[in-house]
């Protein structure tokens, strides 16, 4: 009696156990990997390359570029094999292939040769070892639709793949109204057709190095396998390799070939925001997925989806080098008594917090953390694990308060003011005293006057900086505002007035409020203001173009933010040759640092190690090949580089080796569309003159700022007097500065 | 030995109370004497007579105190007469209660847009008084904004001490109200000389929720007013938050440290009053 009851609780344990969801377990194979590069992409500049197809021993490359002029472009093609031991690099010359315009899937079927599809054609080519044609055949059916498709401007791009194992070739092709599978035998005859239109009737080959191909089909929340039985001519289902729950997992990640360690691969490096898998590489093996190893933690989460398995546990993959923008083959090789591929071993490492662009950090922590012996730097990356902007700087702000292990911090959204006034940010005068690439010799006299607090300690760097203000051809006299009104039928571009109030009130500096004395003065310039921007606002919806109204004469001036050259230029043409920038308060464009703003903790004993990133990040051929090239540079050497770039009339290699394109450049701004020519001296020294005026203004108080639009509504919508929102300004504000 | 056996039972509570009670009130203890984050110097007790000098914390203190003594008494009698009208045989009787304990079901969020929705320079209310008065009445921009906030505290806490009433009023002995009615005593003197006595634990009991509760009311008024309200209704619980979000420790842990002085104070004479009542109650 006592055994049934144990027998029918374990089946009911077993039961639930079955219903419950796929887990994600350590794979068992291997522990750690040894990262050696292979080799570097040869053919850069235009061409894109991907690992096309692959057996244990061999890769073949395919790589792909546009050529001619825009109306008679074609595609070009290549063909290169790859062997995987030594990276040796071959380029195929395969009869019948048509290398012009078309678009290509390969595999490399286990009995060996290749085998080729032109996807525009439907002709399939076979090739032996010695990439001999041996066979050619028609073997894609296109429908009507797809060939409209492919005839039309836009350029249809059909999806086929390609599969095979050692029996059978496999053409998967999702068309426009269904999706179709068809299966060859050696002979290069269809023995099997199936056309779906229902999405989770398809069967996805998944083949392998090893056995025969499975084909996966999604089943709600589920992914059942199936094996082709070809006397029946049927799929069978192989139960035990039944995914449970995690077939969005499945469809979102990219899907590589099996081998005998697992039924397939995969790997996610596009879910945004990111999930708890992104860049690991992930196997499945009889339903479970085996977390393989952690492309992230390697500092290789840019590799692209190009992935192959050699079936002895070895990958090889692609990984995109941003700073030498070239391709890098890698060769992944388990390894017990390696170090993984971690170069953190016996390095100082330092931890940089991040709310924003932590890609772009990443990438140069990546490049640094391999070349440094002696530092190496992690990202705390909060962007991608939170929705927005502002809920990853708070959950960064209490880690840096709490005393979370971080020893630098990307300013951006933070509390940059309060970290400062309660004594979280280091000084960093004296690293910048010392350092060879950051010092005021180095960055621009305007910039080093701006990065200084009053009291002339410097608490940040950034790489870039943009230009912020109230644009107009003559100067604006904020003190008079309300004459403008009276006079103009409107001084500024009409948006919602709150939109532009809290422009306006942003870079006013002390006018209003003056933390420092703890003082709010809401005088009468304040109400002219309040006035000047009902005249001057339009309710949301109504017409907002900028750019038209300033150039119909609508409008005098609008708050715009200049960040690169070319903004510069779109304005000069707005305005007729010339403009001013000014901001309420200070009479002058205010320099505010770029999205990359850093500074170091003060309770941090790794600073060193953030210095020498530095140091690495702004060092003149780093800097130059990324920052310097599209905002406004911080350093002297890179504005000498714009100089030349802006003014140049032809084509040059600048010192990097670097071809620079110049001439004519569309740019589209509100309602206007212009071509940006080289510009003339004149023109970029009015430039420099201009971001030489630039003062740096600590914007205002978010709180603040919140105060005085949530009360201006008030007048704005007509239900309060001028005076009476002053005064509930005045009061919510003094209170908060009473604090 | 009973002894040492039972104190062992008692170690995973006062490992619970040190580690997640007595260390962190130690610390903060610790952060309201230190003068930087960052390097932890000692100030003696600098950050405390800087709280005091600080016109927003007196600001707080001021329309707090001012708050728990309007908010504690009415907290108390208003239940007690509402939970004697409701023992009576009154037509709806089952209706009244459902509609004064519906504001402990509402989310906060729904009640402060009803509030909004009341009090606002275009609501209902600020309506009627012009109506009435001829002058429209900014209630959270004024000295009235006090008011509201102890409105909206009374509607949302008066049906959950009025249970504690009921109940309390459902236990005294009916023949004790029996004898009386019998020797002529009127609904008054049962109430002073029966009800309230037995009501009294109850009562101190609501007591010394209310007055912890008016010191703490803060989710309902920054809904609706946001963090930095119009001075008469900034609270002690926006500078506490305030200084949270400010990062500013010192001046959080100092006004924490006060705050937990004057409740214990409070309380103390509560418990003791209490003590002294329950023993009057049983002789």
């Amino acid at each position: 009696m006592k055994k049934n009851i144990f027998l029918i609780l374990m089946s009911f344990v077993m039961m639930l156990g079955g219903c419950g969801r796929t887990e994600l377990k350590e794979a068992e194979a291997y522990n750690s990997f040894s990262k050696e590069t292979l080799c570097t992409s040869a053919l850069t500049g235009g061409w894109n390359e991907e690992i096309a197809a692959y057996d244990e021993n061999t890769c073949i490359l395919l790589k792909g570029r546009i050529v001619g002029e825009p109306e008679e472009a074609v595609l070009e093609n290549e063909f290169y094999s790859m062997q995987r031991e030594n990276g040796t690099v071959e380029k195929l010359e395969l009869e019948g292939i048509k290398t012009y315009s078309t678009l290509f899937s390969v595999t490399m079927p286990a009995s060996g040769g290749l085998l080729v599809m032109d996807v525009l054609n439907g002709d399939m080519y076979r090739y032996d070892e010695n990439y001999q044609m041996t066979g050619q055949v028609n073997a894609l059916d296109m429908d009507v639709y797809q060939k409209e498709e492919m005839n039309s401007e836009y350029g249809y791009e059909p999806s086929v793949y390609l599969e095979s194992d050692s029996e059978y070739i496999y053409i998967y092709q999702e068309m426009s109204e269904c999706m179709k599978l068809d299966i060859l035998n050696s002979e290069m005859e269809v023995i099997y057709t199936q056309k779906e239109k229902i999405e989770d009737s398809v069967y996805i080959p998944c083949p392998n190095l090893s056995s025969t191909c499975l084909f996966a089909r999604v089943q709600g929340e589920d992914v059942l396998f199936f094996q082709f039985n070809a006397e029946k001519q049927t799929m069978e289902e192989v139960k035990e390799k039944k995914i449970r729950g995690k077939a969005e997992l499945f469809e979102n990640a990219n899907k590589y070939c099996g081998d005998s360690l697992y039924d397939c691969y995969l790997y996610d490096n596009t879910s945004t925001p990111k999930t708890e898998y992104s860049y690991d590489l992930l196997g499945v093996k009889d339903g479970v997925f085996y977390k393989i190893v952690s492309f992230e933690s390697m500092n290789m989460d840019g590799i692209t989806p190009y992935f192959a398995t050699d079936g002895n546990g070895g990958f090889l993959t692609e990984q995109y080098e941003i700073l030498s923008d070239e391709n890098v083959y890698v060769l992944l090789k388990p390894d017990d008594v390696g170090d993984g591929g971690n170069l953190k071993e016996g390095k100082i490492v330092a931890c940089i917090a991040g709310a924003a662009e932590a890609e772009q950090l990443k990438k140069y922590a990546s490049a640094f953390n391999g070349t440094s012996d002696k530092y190496y730097i992690e990202i705390k990356d909060y962007e991608s694990i939170h929705e927005t902007y502002e809920d990853a700087a708070r959950a960064m702000n209490l880690d840096v308060i709490n005393g979370e292990e971080i020893d630098g911090v990307n300013l951006y959204q933070t509390d940059r003011e309060k970290l400062i006034v309660n004594g979280y940010l280091a000084p960093l005068n004296d690293y910048l005293d010392k350092s060879a690439v950051l010092s005021e010799e180095t960055i621009q006299d305007f910039v080093w006057k701006c990065m200084q607090e009053e009291d002339g300690m410097i608490y940040s760097v950034y790489p870039e900086f943009s230009l912020q203000g109230v644009l107009s051809k003559k100067k604006i006299d904020f003190s008079r505002l309300q004459e403008y009104a009276d006079k103009q039928k409107s001084l500024f571009f009409k948006e919602k007035p709150e939109d532009l109030l809290r422009k306006l009130m942003r870079f006013s500096g002390n006018r209003f409020v003056d933390e420092e004395k703890g003082t709010a003065c809401f005088d009468e310039d304040f109400l002219a203001l309040l006035e000047c921007v009902k005249m001057n606002s339009v309710e949301a919806g109504a017409e907002d173009d900028y750019a038209l109204q300033i150039v119909h004469g609508e409008a005098m001036a609008y708050y715009e933010t200049i960040d690169f050259p070319y903004t510069y230029y779109f304005n000069e043409y707005l305005f007729d040759g010339e403009f001013v920038c000014g901001n309420y308060g200070t009479d002058a464009p205010v320099l505010v640092p770029g999205v990359l703003e850093m500074g170091v903790l003060a309770s941090s004993d790794r600073k060193e190690a953030v210095y020498a990133f530095w140091d690495y990040m702004f060092e003149d051929a780093n800097y130059n090949r990324d920052f310097g090239k599209i905002a406004f540079p911080i350093l002297k050497s890179s504005w000498e580089e714009w100089k030349i770039r802006l003014t140049a009339t032809e084509e040059y290699t600048d010192r990097y080796g670097e071809t620079i394109h110049v001439g004519d450049f569309p740019y589209s701004a509100g309602g206007l569309d212009i071509v940006i020519p080289p510009m003339e001296q004149e023109d970029v020294g009015r430039m420099m003159e201009m971001m030489q005026q630039a003062v740096v203004v600590r914007p205002m108080r978010a709180e603040y700022l919140q105060i005085i639009c949530e009360e201006a509504k008030g007048y704005f919508h007509g239900s309060k007097s001028p005076e009476e929102v002053r005064d509930n300004i005045d009061n919510r504000i003094q209170n908060a500065l009473n604090e | 030995m009973k002894g040492k056996k039972a104190s062992l039972f008692l170690i995973p509570s006062a490992v619970g109370i040190l580690v997640f009670y007595i260390l962190p009130f130690m610390y903060l203890l610790y952060s309201s004497f230190v003068g930087d984050t960052m390097d932890s110097s000692f100030a003696g007790f600098q950050n405390y007579i800087e709280l005091f000098e600080n016109r927003a914390f007196l600001t707080a203190v001021r329309n707090t105190g001012a708050f728990a003594l309007m908010a504690v008494p009415l907290a108390i009698v208003l239940p007690i007469i509402f939970s004697l009208m409701l023992e009576e045989e009154l037509m709806g009787k089952r209706w009244f209660r459902l509609m004064f304990l519906s504001p402990m079901m509402v989310p906060s969020a729904s009640i402060v847009l009803i509030w909004q929705i009341l009090f606002c320079y275009d609501g209902y209310w600020a309506r009627i008084v012009a109506f009435f008065s001829g002058r429209k009445v900014d209630f959270f921009h004024s000295a009235l904004g006090i008011g509201v906030i102890l409105l909206l505290f009374l509607w949302k806490n008066l049906g959950y001490y009025m249970i504690i009433y009921m109940a309390a009023l459902a236990e005294v002995p009916t023949e004790l109200l029996e004898a009386a009615q019998m020797d002529g005593g009127n609904k008054v003197q049962q109430f002073f000389y029966i009800k309230l006595p037995h009501m009294s634990p109850s009562i101190l009991f609501t007591l010394i929720l209310t007055v912890i509760s008016s010191f703490k009311i803060f989710r309902e008024v920054y809904l609706l007013v946001g963090p930095y309200p119009y001075d008469s209704m900034y609270l002690l619980q926006h500078f506490i938050n305030n200084a949270f979000v400010d990062m500013n420790y010192q001046k959080l842990s100092c006004v924490t440290i006060v705050l937990t002085i004057v409740l214990s104070l409070i309380l103390s004479g509560l418990f003791w009053l209490e003590s002294r009542l329950g023993k009057d109650f049983e002789a």
